[in-house]
């Protein structure tokens, strides 16, 4: 019985996670809607950020 | 030889250790998390997941991965702990209680590694092997993989939200980073003297004739990834005050070395991932001052606080690591508060008052000198995202981070991310210290007993994994209550700090300005500090008032 109880506990954990992802994805607007997985050949871009704060 | 030259040259030695191999290791992080190449042994796991290693996630996709693998990660531990007497190697142990196995799945899948048993009387060697070290490399690589994550997200522009690929992020950590690292150190350590074996118990006859249960096991394999993943806990419950886990003063060094390796070296690879290695080198830089000053503060505690005995005895002696002297036990304590590591050499209940506050701040900083593997730079990252807002609240300008404007939804997510840990900490304190059942785990009343539920529910909370030793959290309303606090403590900040990567990704780098503050001298360095510090202090410093400090001046 205690076992199931964990159990539960755990999934009550992480069913409020998931929707915490959710409700953060839909306040960030559509700017950061997913679009898909893209394939890409460069798993990394790595930036120059000479335009940044590199000064 | 002098103590005090002892405590320098044991520091200096390690310093030279980690500026050796800072630069190197996080030149070849920056190279595993952004090389387009995937390795045969790689590619034949991708295929046995499914995974398509050349799709690109968005946060939101990153995040459900991250949390998809832990939650199997915590039902398969938990299982294993339940069925122990059922598997070989068992060591003829009982399974572990339900709230017992629950809390152990939690701690090791949240790179807490919280005990609230004896290591070697309640977990037997398969359980040890294959449950928990395993989730040892891949709890630290999780946390490694949001890093790189979240640096991929800064380095990126306009691209719709897309950080990388958590399978492919796990498995070249696991692979490329932890496995060769902690084989490597392994095998230094068991010629160093640390046991690894798959014995049984011995019953050995002491020179009094009595009887001592004398346990080996994998004990070097285990205590490598341990260190070097940021984990903590111990094969042995007194964890690296036993001999049979740290044999001498080497392997001493070389774990503390270990601890601290990893979240250093990341900020190195942040700084190369994002373009700038001298963004890195601020971002280093703020760690090392931040340990610093723990590890000069816990180590005078030590050896030259206030207190009767430790003044008639020359240093605080109680609970030390005496083989070693009192200062390797404060840089002990301090390295592994300052990362989320939570192992000890010696028992931190019996740190003097102000040694025990200053172990206590170092984990209510949030970990971030250096912090644990990935959450020590993702932390510190958080940390100066709130620098170059407050900073530009100054000045009036919009502020920016690497080129990345700081709107009100970014400072949101930032803004909940400091304070979600600190009101796990406080509500968990709160709850502990009025409820019969937590108030029942504490070995004392006073300043001194609130320290220790204090610690535990910090120690939960940020993922550390260290305890005040008195305590008795074996119960089951401590075994939850801390569960809760190492789930909670763990991923609502992660998916904060994706979410963050996702905005950063998704914009523009603006064009420097005459206005923009520069985040890689000296003057954000010691901004960024006094900032940590502050955030820190303004929240935690009325409940260190109750417990530490009250405790020094009585």
């Amino acid at each position: 019985m205690s076992d199931l109880i964990y159990i539960l506990l755990t999934l009550v954990c992480f069913i409020g996670l998931a929707l915490l992802v959710g409700l953060i994805d839909r306040r960030l607007g559509s700017a950061s809607t997913d679009p898909g997985p893209d394939r890409v050949t460069d798993q990394e871009t790595v930036a120059t950020v000479d335009a940044g704060s590199a000064r | 030889m002098n103590a005090t030259l002892a405590a320098v040259l044991q520091i200096a030695t390690l310093v030279a250790a980690l500026t050796l191999s800072v630069p190197l290791l996080g030149r070849y992080l920056a190279h595993v998390y952004t090389s387009p190449r995937h390795l045969r042994a790689e590619t034949v796991a991708y295929r046995a997941l499914k995974v398509d290693a050349d799709a690109d996630q968005h946060w939101r996709s990153y995040a459900m991965s991250v949390l998809g693998f832990s939650l199997a990660g915590i039902l398969f531990l938990f299982a294993f702990g339940r069925l122990q007497s059922l598997l070989p190697l068992d060591g003829g142990l009982d399974p572990l209680p339900s709230d017992g196995a629950w809390n152990t799945a939690v701690s090791f899948v949240t790179n807490t590694n919280w005990q609230w048993y004896a290591g070697e009387a309640a977990a037997g060697h398969l359980i040890q092997m294959a449950g928990l070290a395993v989730q040892n490399f891949v709890s630290a690589a999780v946390g490694l993989s949001v890093a790189a994550a979240f640096a991929r997200g800064l380095a990126r522009t306009r691209n719709q939200g897309r950080i990388g690929n958590f399978w492919v992020d796990l498995v070249r950590t696991t692979h490329r980073v932890l496995l060769p690292m902690a084989f490597v150190v392994a095998i230094v350590l068991v010629a160093a003297g640390v046991v690894q074996n798959l014995h049984p118990v011995h019953e050995m006859t002491t020179l009094t004739g009595g009887a001592q249960p004398l346990t080996g096991g994998p004990v070097a394999s285990q205590e490598a990834i341990k260190e070097l993943g940021t984990n903590g806990g111990g094969f042995y419950n007194v964890n690296s005050a036993h001999p049979f886990e740290n044999p001498n003063p080497f392997t001493n060094l070389l774990e503390i070395w270990a601890i601290l390796v990893i979240p250093f070296s990341m900020a190195w690879a942040f700084g190369r991932i994002v373009g700038d290695r001298r963004q890195g080198g601020a971002v280093l830089a703020t760690m090392a001052a931040l340990l610093a000053v723990g590890v000069t503060l816990l180590t005078w505690a030590e050896m030259a606080g206030p207190g009767t005995a430790p003044q008639l005895a020359g240093a605080a002696m109680e609970g030390k690591e005496t083989r070693f002297g009192e200062a390797a036990t404060a840089l002990f304590a301090a390295a592994t508060t300052g990362t989320s590591t939570g192992a000890v050499n010696g028992m931190h209940e019996s740190l003097t008052a102000p040694g025990g506050g200053v172990a206590l701040f170092g984990m209510m900083l949030g970990e971030i000198a250096p912090g644990g593997v990935g959450s020590g730079l993702y932390g510190m990252l958080m940390l100066a995202v709130v620098t170059v807002f407050l900073c530009g609240l100054m000045v009036g300008r919009t502020p920016e981070y690497l080129g990345k404007k700081i709107s009100r939804d970014e400072i949101v997510l930032v803004a909940v991310y400091i304070l979600a840990t600190p009101i796990l900490v406080l509500v968990g304190a709160a709850i502990a210290l009025t409820a019969p059942a937590g108030l029942a785990g504490l070995s004392t009343d006073g300043p001194h007993g609130l320290s220790e539920a204090l610690y535990a529910v910090t120690s939960a909370s940020n993922n550390n994994g260290s305890a005040f030793a008195g305590i008795g959290s074996g119960t089951p309303f401590w075994n939850t209550l801390l569960g809760l606090l190492m789930l909670l403590g763990r991923f609502v900040p992660m998916v904060l700090v994706l979410a963050l990567a996702g905005r950063f990704a998704t914009a523009n780098r603006l064009p420097a300005s005459a206005g923009t503050l520069p985040t890689h001298r000296p003057l954000f360095i010691g901004l960024l500090t006094g900032v940590a510090l502050v955030v820190v202090g303004l929240t935690f410093v009325p409940a260190l008032m109750l417990g530490p400090i009250v405790e020094s001046l009585s």
